[in-house]
C-alpha cells in the first residue's frame, strides 16, 4: 500500500471512529452534545437525488435519512464553515388535506422537532438556536406510498453557537 | 383545450425551469402560486393555437423586474403603501383588456421560464381561460425586445403595466421597440417588479408560423416529465433532461467564484466553474444578465445567445436560478439549441451576440459543440 493510500484510509477510520463516538455519546449521554445554530429550508422541491433514491428504497422503514454534503455553504460565523446537511423526514400518517405547496404551521413545526431529532441521534448536535427560511415548504410529489411521504428540508448547520433558546 | 393536472403542471414547471437558463422568475414562486391556486380550486387548461378563431385575441402577461433580492431599504420604502388583491399581471392584463376593448380568449406567456410562464396560467387560471400552447421567446429572456412577434415585424403594444400596489399605467404608443422596456424597467426600480401585458396576437397571427414559438408549454411538460420519469425510475435526471431537449453536455465543476450586481433593474454578474473529471484543470465561465447569455471555457466561447447555457446542481439535477451560487457545489452545465426564430438574422439582431455588447458572431450550439469536441 502506498503511503499516500495509508494515510487516506487511516482518515477515513479515524473519522469513521469519531463518528461512531459521536452517536454512541449521543444516545448514551457519555459525552455532551454540541450546541450549533441551524438554518433550515423545510419542503425542498428538488432534493438529492442520492436521498430521494434511499427513500424509495427504505418506505417501509423507519431509519432516518440525511446527507451530510461535502460543500461549504455561502454564509456563516467567522471563523466557521457552515456545514450543510439534508434530511428526508418522514411524515407517513400526514392528512391528505395537507397542501402540497404551503405545508402548514403545524406539519413545519413537525418537520422542524424531526430534524432536530435526527441531527441529535445521527449528528450529535443540539440546535442551540434555529432560524427556519421563510417561503413556502413543499411537499415532495414523487414518494408513492403513503410510508414514503417525505418533506426534505436543507439544514446549514454553524458550530460555535451561542447557548440561547429559539 | 386540454385540462391540466397537478402532475402535468408540476411536469411544466420542471421544464420551465430549465428553459429559464438562471432566470424567468422564481421557480418557489411558481410552485407556490401554482399549488394555492389548486387549492383554491382554480382550473389551468392549454390552449393549441389552432384552436383560437382568426379574429379572436390572446395577449402575453409577465413580470418585470430584477431576481435579486430586495434590500432592507426598499422594504421599508415601500411598506405603507396599499397592496392590491389580485396579482401585478393580472391587473395589467385586465387594463389591457380595457383599454383595447376587447375580450382576450387566452394568455400567452410573455417567456418560458418556472416563475414568469407560471405567473401567465395564473392569470389564466383566475381569469377562468386557457393558456396558448406558445409564447414570445421559447426560453426566458432578459429583455422585453426578445420577442418573436417583434423580430417577425409586428409590434408589442398598446401594452399596460399594473404594480402591486394598485398603480396602472397604459403605454399607447412608443417611439422606438426599445421604449417599452426603457418605460416599464423604470417603474420596476421604483415598484420592486412590475406586471406588464402586451403583444395583443390575433388568431391569425398566432397561427402563422415563426409569430410566436408554437408547443413551447407542451414542450416544456415533455422536458419535465423526462425528469420526473428518470427520478421515479432511478435514472440520471439530468442526462434524460438533456437528451429530451436535443441539449448538450458541455462542463462539469465546482462552483469556483461569482460575482453579482444588481444595475438599472438588472442582475448582472458572472460565475466560474473549476472543471472536475475529465474536465479537471479547465475553467468555464457564464456571463448573466438576469438570463445566462454567454460562456467561454479557459478563455474561448463556448456558447453565444440565443443559445441556452444551463448550469445544473449536480446532485439534485435542479436548474441554478441566478445568483443563487453555493461555493464548492458540483456543477454540470448543459447547453440547448434556441428555437428556430432567434436563429434568423431578424432574430439574431435582437437576441444575437452584438445585441449585448459582445463582439463574437452567433454560431449554433451544436456547431461550437462539434468543434470543441473535436
Amino acid at each position: 500500500m502506498k503511503r499516500r493510500e495509508f494515510v487516506q484510509l487511516a482518515v477515513v477510520n479515524t473519522a469513521w471512529l469519531a463518528a461512531s463516538s459521536l452517536r454512541a455519546g449521543a444516545f448514551s449521554g457519555w459525552t455532551s452534545l454540541t450546541p450549533v445554530t441551524v438554518h433550515a429550508e423545510l419542503g425542498q422541491f428538488f432534493p438529492p437525488l442520492k436521498l430521494v433514491r434511499r427513500l424509495h428504497q427504505s418506505v417501509d422503514s423507519s431509519a432516518p435519512l440525511l446527507l451530510v454534503n461535502q460543500y461549504q455553504a455561502k454564509s456563516g460565523v467567522a471563523g466557521h464553515s457552515p456545514e450543510i446537511v439534508d434530511i428526508a423526514v418522514r411524515l407517513p400518517d400526514i392528512s391528505r388535506q395537507e397542501s402540497h405547496g404551503n405545508l402548514s404551521r403545524e406539519v413545519r413545526e413537525l418537520v422542524v422537532a424531526k430534524a432536530k431529532d435526527i441531527l441529535e441521534k445521527e449528528l450529535g448536535y443540539r440546535a442551540a438556536q434555529t432560524t427556519v427560511a421563510a417561503g413556502p415548504a413543499f411537499w415532495y410529489p414523487y414518494s408513492g406510498k403513503a410510508s414514503g411521504n417525505a418533506v426534505f428540508c436543507r439544514l446549514t448547520i454553524t458550530r460555535g453557537s451561542t447557548d440561547q433558546s429559539i | 383545450m386540454r385540462k391540466l393536472t397537478k402532475q402535468n403542471l408540476e411536469d411544466i414547471i420542471i421544464g420551465c425551469s430549465y428553459f429559464g437558463a438562471g432566470g424567468g422568475g422564481s421557480f418557489n414562486e411558481g410552485l407556490r402560486r401554482m399549488y394555492e391556486d389548486l387549492d383554491a380550486g382554480l382550473t389551468f387548461s392549454l390552449m393549441s393555437p389552432d384552436e383560437m378563431k382568426d379574429n379572436e385575441y390572446a395577449a402575453a402577461t409577465y413580470g418585470v423586474g430584477t431576481t435579486a433580492p430586495p434590500t432592507p431599504e426598499e422594504v421599508k420604502r415601500y411598506a405603507d403603501l396599499p397592496r392590491i388583491k389580485e396579482e401585478s399581471t393580472a391587473a395589467a392584463f385586465r387594463a389591457l383588456e380595457r383599454y383595447m376593448g376587447k375580450k382576450f380568449v387566452a394568455t400567452i406567456a410573455g417567456e418560458i421560464g418556472p416563475g414568469n410562464t407560471l405567473a401567465a396560467m395564473s392569470v389564466a387560471a383566475h381569469l377562468g381561460i386557457p393558456q396558448l400552447d406558445g409564447d414570445t421567446v421559447g426560453r426566458a429572456t432578459p429583455e422585453i425586445d426578445q420577442n418573436t412577434v417583434l423580430a417577425a415585424g409586428y409590434t408589442i403594444t398598446p401594452a399596460a403595466g399594473a404594480t402591486k400596489y394598485g398603480d396602472e399605467m397604459i403605454l399607447a404608443k412608443i417611439a422606438r421597440t426599445s421604449r417599452e422596456e426603457d418605460f416599464f424597467r423604470a417603474a420596476s426600480m421604483v415598484s420592486m417588479g412590475i406586471g406588464v401585458a402586451d403583444t395583443a396576437i390575433s388568431g391569425k397571427m398566432a397561427k402563422t408560423p415563426g409569430v410566436i414559438v408554437q408547443g413551447s408549454i407542451s414542450n416544456a411538460e415533455r422536458i419535465g416529465k423526462a425528469y420526473r420519469t428518470a427520478v421515479e425510475t432511478h435514472a440520471d435526471p439530468i442526462r434524460a433532461v438533456m437528451e429530451a431537449g436535443k441539449g448538450y453536455w458541455l462542463f462539469e465543476g465546482t462552483i469556483a467564484d461569482f460575482q453579482w450586481k444588481d444595475k438599472g433593474g438588472y442582475l448582472f454578474g458572472d460565475l466560474e466553474i473549476a472543471g472536475t473529471g475529465k474536465y479537471q484543470g479547465s475553467r468555464y465561465k457564464i456571463a448573466y444578465q438576469n438570463e445566462n447569455i454567454i460562456a467561454w471555457r479557459d478563455g474561448k466561447v463556448s456558447v453565444t445567445p440565443p443559445d441556452l447555457i444551463v448550469p445544473v446542481v449536480a446532485a439534485t439535477a435542479k436548474a441554478i436560478a441566478n445568483p443563487d451560487f453555493v461555493k464548492g457545489e458540483a456543477v454540470i452545465v448543459l447547453g440547448f439549441p434556441a428555437p428556430a426564430p432567434w436563429r434568423t438574422p431578424g432574430g439574431l439582431k435582437l437576441f444575437g451576440p452584438e445585441h449585448f455588447g459582445y463582439d463574437t458572431p452567433y454560431i449554433p450550439i451544436e456547431e461550437r459543440f462539434a468543434a470543441a469536441s473535436k
